[in-house]
């Protein structure tokens, strides 16, 4: 046989035929070498084989078989190399070391087989056998690839999912299931995986799509487990279309934008209702004042009587948009409460000093009772300050004669403080009757009492609003015709 | 010499109730309907002390007070702002955004000047200027 017909034979060898040197790098590389393993012979030549197409776990694998070639002659093995665009092979490798006449190593000689698709069908009959039935009776789709990421298995559930039938998938690298732009980055990752395989969740925190024979895209969740067989570890994925819940998802995501909007918006209408109902309240209360204070001139006694009758009003009203203004956004969840270290004593002291004029009005004795050291709560103190206003205030108004007094204790048990704030009055108490609406809003009490109407009827409603927003409680104890002792009991770890 | 006060405010009620008062008292009282008016009027009438509202149209106490703020002979006049703005946290943005003081609308017409005095020395004031 002619030399060149040798060369034609050597270029038509349907496997691929490598000689590489002894220091590894390609000495010959033929066409069916560029067929399998995707590199031209210009690609080839001169580079180191093992950097060319031996994955990195297999390095040790092609060294052991070039060391049992040089001893023995010719090995055979099968095992994975890896294609120039990453992709990985089945090969069966048949080597020769060539030895000169003073038996030194001249060049190894491959001959390496394709048997990626006779791997497919082997690995399927394997696994096919073994997980078929128990796979068909999961709700999700399951893909099982082997160890060149092939597709050995998939149950009907993928079929439907993908629209493509088992024998178009079947022996198909994996990644024809996913779209375009993720199958770069799945071959790398995949490579990764077989290295370290266990089982978890595909792309943790990443949006992972599956693709449709027909081209379209679907939302999935894949989780992988490897599977440990004679033929090698293969992977399960078992994939769930999340279509639904994504759509779910992004209904509760405008939902929610909606909600913060409207919120937004009845914030803003608040400040502005707030600020359209002092205005004219302002030029009311204000010009009453400058008469009252006889800026312009002298009074009738009924030019006085009326304007006073009107300030009250006014002031009244003005009470009234506060405490609905307060009630409004309690109801909205939007009282933001500043919570701070507070020391209660001076909440009670500051209260107490306020409300002295009213009660030296009347005569009443207004007595405080504080502990030493101070009780001290982590707090709002607005909110907690408005609350012992309240119920203070109520307790001047009703009461005629006698005493009214502020008293405060802290005690611990088990590791929980209390702070208790008692408002105790001798005042006319309350009738059974009345008591269970207490603190409805507007619930006076007996509205021919003209004290009553002085109040805004909504003053106990938001204290105990105003409490419970501080996690506490308002309780109290009447009898008719004894007094009344309300109770404010916030505690804290 | 009583002090020289500059309201600016846009509600024509509430300017004529802060000026009465204060003129009723003594003082020299120049009015602005809006903030532009007024940034006009403290440059030419170099008022002692401005009562300012915040909500007005086209430039609003906020705008007043930063570019008044921004001067180095405006960084001592007192500037206090008269506003119905007086839910939780306005206050704290008044004061952030360089005014002396907030007061909320209503205000308490007995107890008005005595409030904005604090702000005035003792020889400008109409109320309490012999004290002390």
């Amino acid at each position: 046989m002619s030399a060149d017909l040798t060369e034609k034979l050597w270029d038509q060898n349907p496997d691929a035929l490598i000689a590489i040197s002894p220091q590894g790098s390609v000495l010959y590389w033929n066409p069916a070498a560029t067929t399998i393993f995707g590199y031209s012979r210009s690609e080839a030549m001169g580079q180191a084989l093992l950097e060319l197409v031996v994955p990195i776990d297999r390095i040790d694998d092609e060294l052991r078989s070039q060391a049992e070639a040089l001893r023995l002659g010719v090995t055979v093995y099968e095992g994975v190399r890896r294609r120039k665009d990453g992709s990985l092979v089945h090969v069966s490798v048949s080597t020769k070391a060539v030895c000169s006449h003073d038996a030194k190593l001249e060049y190894f000689l491959f001959n390496k087989k394709d048997v990626t698709h006779l791997k497919v069908l082997r690995d399927a009959k394997l696994v096919e056998a073994r997980f078929r039935d128990l796979l068909e009776s999961t709700p999700d789709a399951i893909v099982m690839v082997n160890v060149t990421g092939r597709i050995v298995l998939v149950n009907s559930q993928s079929e439907k999912m993908f629209g493509h039938s088992r024998s178009e998938l079947l022996g198909q690298p994996v990644e024809v299931l996913l779209p375009n732009r993720f199958r770069n980055a799945h071959l790398a990752h995949r490579g990764g995986y077989f290295q370290q395989p266990r089982t978890r969740t595909m792309g943790a925190g990443l949006e992972l799509y599956g693709l449709r024979k027909g081209g379209t895209e679907f939302p999935v969740e894949i989780s992988l487990s490897p599977i440990t067989t004679e033929e090698g570890t293969m992977v399960m994925s078992a994939i769930r279309d999340i279509t639904d819940r994504k759509r779910l998802e992004q209904t509760l995501r405008d939902k929610n934008l909606e909600l913060e909007n409207a919120a937004l918006a009845k914030d803003r209408f608040f400040a502005s209702m707030s600020h359209e109902l002092r205005t004219p309240l302002n030029s009311i209360i204000g010009f009453t004042g400058t008469l009252l204070m006889k800026l312009p001139g002298p009074l009738t006694e009924d030019q006085d009587k009326q304007l006073r009758i009107v300030q009250t009003g006014a002031r009244h009203l003005l009470s009234l948009i506060n405490d609905m203004l307060d009630l409004a956004r309690l109801g909205a969840g939007k009282l933001d409460l500043n919570l701070e270290t507070v020391d209660c004593n001076s909440v009670v002291e500051e209260v107490v000093s306020s409300l002295r004029p009213a009660a030296e009005k009347k005569n009443l004795h207004l007595e405080m009772r504080l502990p030493e050291p101070p009780a001290t709560l982590h707090t709002d103190r607005r909110a907690l300050s408005q609350i012992i206003i309240n119920l203070a205030g109520n307790a001047i108004k009703f009461t005629e004669h006698g005493s009214v007094c502020l008293q405060l204790e802290q005690t611990r048990s088990a590791g929980r403080k209390t702070v208790t704030f008692r408002i105790e009055d001798t005042g006319p108490g309350i009738a059974l009757a009345e008591q269970a609406r207490l603190f409805e809003p507007f619930s006076r009490v007996d509205a021919a009492d003209r004290r009553a109407l002085e109040g805004t009827g909504l003053g106990l409603h938001l204290s105990r609003k105003l409490a419970e927003q501080l996690a506490g409680t308002i309780t109290f104890h009447s009898e008719y015709g004894k007094g009344s002792t309300f109770t404010l009991e916030l505690s804290e770890e | 010499m009583l002090a020289r006060i500059l309201i600016i405010e846009d509600d024509s009620f509430s300017r004529d109730l802060l000026s009465y008062l204060l003129a009723s008292a003594g003082y020299t009282v120049l009015e602005a309907p809006d903030g532009s008016v007024g940034l006009r009027l403290a440059l030419e009438g170099r008022p002692d002390l401005i009562l300012c509202d915040l909500q007005m149209p086209v430039v609003n106490g906020y705008e007043v007070v930063r570019a008044l703020r921004k001067q180095a002979d405006w960084r001592k006049v007192p500037l206090i702002a008269v506003t119905a703005f007086s839910m939780l946290g306005d206050r704290e943005k008044a004061l952030d955004a360089g005014f002396d003081e907030h007061i909320s609308k209503p205000i308490a017409p007995e107890t008005f000047i005595a409030q904005i005095e604090a702000f005035l020395p003792p020889s400008l004031r109409a109320l309490h200027r012999h004290r002390r």
